[in-house]
């Protein structure tokens, strides 16, 4: 209802409601990977992705009252999907409609921020709220749909809260409450908080977090430090958790970032909680088809949240290095730690449970899990970014206004422990003041240590190549 | 000839008062609080033009923001100023990130500094210099410290009294000597609170001469003061 009232507002009450927006078309076409770990039976290989957003913005009240608004609807349409068979080449699969292939909305964006006093402002609906500095990918947002690591302008999605805000000169207190989203029905919240008494199977709990934040600019570094603490929350964290499951559970963030000799932008983000939401494979699972069905039979589950109620600290660091040449070339580096990631054994044990996982799929065993895009997961992103084990390395170079209109990009995320990874480089023509065509290519690359047991070996697709026009009104 | 030539360039040079015309400088295209409707068209090499339309806030010596309004693909994007700190807000990333004062301003040939960094009492040390013409002084500015835009700036103003001259045009050099940009100031316009300026900067690239770029000021409104949270990062995309 809050989307339809803050339309309806700009439209009728605000003083010069601005509205602008974007029509797009994404095609794609994508080569299944043999060697997949899951099943790919559920990935398109060619898809076209509609879209339309409008972003609108008024403002009520002496301008104290602005009203914001950024939705999209999708519309996806996809064809032909592959599979691995018994041999480990690709079949193909008979057309069928995917969680992806519906078409869906997303609210991005639907708030009012009220200002009733200098130093005071409160904002109620969904919001994205984004206090980490990291380029692709940022540890400390425990809040928002994760981004996409190849485009991190690639996700405007935020989340329900009501804020307030205290800013000043040189600092700024905040704090936030915000209800889970526990139901959408084509990318429309219909259950948040708690969930109906009517439904059977679920808990009573209300799943909320709540934060308190603070920043400052302090020689002349920005500098933001807050504490979450959230209940059955159960948003995707961008670091990787399938699900934040966690009771009743603090976690506190730090980040840093300064620009040092003008053109140089370092930057440092920190996560520390207790125990963690990661889900490990149950070794005794793992050995053998045998040992995996005798766990599947004794509804032992081979995958599971054993550290959720862990008493060790799990600190969560990037550290980065963004320097900015003056024809607007800019470069980043960040290294990425996680002390949860899984160490050699038990990525191994993991790996083997997943393949395992994906031989039941491929024998209808069991459902797949590839489902592209997701609704509930905000905009739909090209790639993701889901880091399971240690240490990462992830490199961007970007150079705008090459030939005036065009914009290169590359992006290249590696584990740095068995060195496979992700690369992306994309091409954005200006083509107009309101046209913007991409042309986008990734692919994962392998292990050069550990051939074929590295951590993007696996990974569902061998190569992507996208098309992408946009124009704006 | 040459010698006496010289010494009369010279006597020329001394005789005003550079810093008082640097200080005239700031006070016209930079006054300490304003809000202003403001346009950068970038003319490319291949002939082509692609215009920005902003609002532009600024509160003391040392804060400005700029909003973007058009074209469309831009609008909602914001730059703020605060002291040494520049960030830039993307309404597609919903964040600000930290950008350098020397960049390209949105791939115009202004830099981000040109536009949210005036400030040359602060940045530059004023010697006065000979000019050609008896009708305008030429001020010699040379950076005082890394964060000004320019190493060295060549500064033409009306002559007469420092406190009714006007930037006529200038000239922007590296530290090796070499000629970076040059603009010429136009159109003085009054608008009103006693603000009278130039209302059109031309600025042409010297590395790529076909380049050129301009900036418009259509109102500037003096204003007493502008809220301090105005010019915060969390207020950026609001």
């Amino acid at each position: 209802m809050l989307p339809l009232a803050l339309t309806l507002s700009l439209a009728l009450a605000a003083d010069a409601p601005e509205f602008t927006g974007s029509f797009g078309t994404r095609g794609s076409l994508t080569m299944p990977n043999a060697d997949s770990t899951l099943s790919t039976a559920d990935l398109p290989i060619a898809q076209l992705l509609l879209d339309a957003n409008l972003q609108g913005r008024g403002r009520l009240l002496d301008d104290t009252l602005t009203l914001s608004l950024d939705a999209s609807a999708f519309v996806p349409l996809q064809r032909g999907f592959a599979d691995a068979n018994a041999d480990g080449e690709l079949d193909s699969v008979d057309e069928h409609e995917t969680l992806g292939s519906r078409p869906f909305v997303v609210f991005s964006e639907a708030y009012a921020s009220w200002e009733p006093m200098e130093h005071l402002v409160l904002t109620v609906g969904k919001k994205r709220v984004v206090w980490g500095p990291g380029m692709v990918f940022n540890p400390t947002d425990v809040l928002n749909p994760p981004r996409d690591p190849t485009d991190a302008a690639l996700q405007r999605a935020g989340v329900l809260m009501a804020k307030v805000d205290a800013p000043f000169e040189f600092f700024t207190v905040s704090a936030l409450v915000s209800p889970a989203i526990l139901e959408e029905t084509a990318g429309i919240p219909s259950v948040a908080g708690a969930w109906p008494e009517t439904r059977i199977g679920e808990d009573d709990d209300l799943h909320w977090t709540a934060v308190l934040r603070g920043y400052a600019l302090v020689w002349d570094t920005d500098v933001n430090a807050w504490v979450t603490f959230s209940h059955l929350y159960g948003a995707p964290t961008g670091g990787g958790d399938e699900g934040n499951d966690f009771e009743y559970h603090p976690r506190f963030m730090l980040t840093l970032s300064k620009t040092l000799f003008e053109i140089h932008e370092v930057h440092a983000e920190v996560l520390v909680e207790q125990g963690s939401t990661r889900r490990y494979a149950d070794a005794d699972c793992a050995d053998s088809h045998r040992d995996f069905l005798r766990c599947m039979m004794t509804r032992t589950d081979p995958i599971t949240q054993s550290r959720i109620d862990d008493d060790e600290v799990y600190p969560r660091i990037l550290v980065g290095w963004r320097p900015m040449l003056e024809d607007g070339t800019m470069f980043s580096v960040e290294y990425y730690y996680q002390a949860d990631g899984m160490m050699p054994d038990e990525w191994d044990d993991y790996q083997d449970t997943l393949t395992r996982v994906g031989w039941l799929q491929r024998n209808d065993l069991a459902p797949t899990t590839i489902a592209s895009p997701s609704t509930n997961s905000g905009l739909p992103n090209r790639a993701s970014f889901n880091p399971s084990r240690r240490h990462y390395l992830i490199a961007t170079a970007q150079k705008p206004q090459l030939f005036d209109d065009f914009t290169v990009m590359a992006t290249v995320i590696a584990s740095a422990e068995d060195l496979s990874g992700l690369a992306s480089g994309s091409v954005l023509w200006s083509a107009a003041e309101w046209l913007n065509l991409s042309l986008i290519a990734m692919a994962p690359f392998g292990s050069v240590v550990d051939p074929g047991q590295g951590e993007f070996d696996g990974a569902p697709f061998s190569g992507r190549v996208l098309f992408e026009a946009r124009a704006f009104f | 000839m040459i010698t006496a030539l010289a010494f009369m360039l010279s006597a020329q040079a001394a005789s005003f008062d550079a810093a008082a015309y640097l200080k005239r400088y700031d006070e016209v295209m930079s006054p300490a609080a304003f809000d202003a409707d403001s346009s950068m068209v970038a003319h490319r090499e291949d002939g082509s033009a692609r215009t920005y339309r902003m609002r532009i806030l600024k509160s003391g010596t040392d804060k400005l923001r700029s909003t973007f309004l058009e074209p469309a693909a831009a609008k909602g994007q914001e730059m703020l100023r605060n002291d040494e700190n520049l960030w830039l807000y993307m309404p597609n990333l919903k964040r600000a990130v930290r950008v350098a004062s020397r960049d390209s301003f949105m791939g115009g040939d202004f830099n981000n500094a040109d536009v949210l960094r005036v400030n040359y009492v602060a940045d530059y040390e004023a010697t006065a210099g000979a000019s050609a013409d008896p009708a305008l002084v030429l001020l010699e500015l040379k950076a005082k410290s890394t964060q000004a835009s320019y190493d060295a700036i060549k500064l033409w103003l009306t002559a007469g009294d420092p406190k009714q001259s006007q930037p006529v045009r200038a000239e922007y050099y590296a530290k090796s000597g070499k000629l970076l940009r040059s603009a010429v100031f136009l159109d003085v316009k009054d608008f009103g609170d006693g603000l009278k300026r130039p209302a059109k900067i031309e600025m042409k690239n010297a590395i790529t001469p076909a380049r050129h770029s301009e900036m418009v000021w259509h109102t500037v409104k003096m204003k007493g003061e502008i809220p301090a949270q105005r010019f915060v990062v969390d207020d950026l995309g609001r």
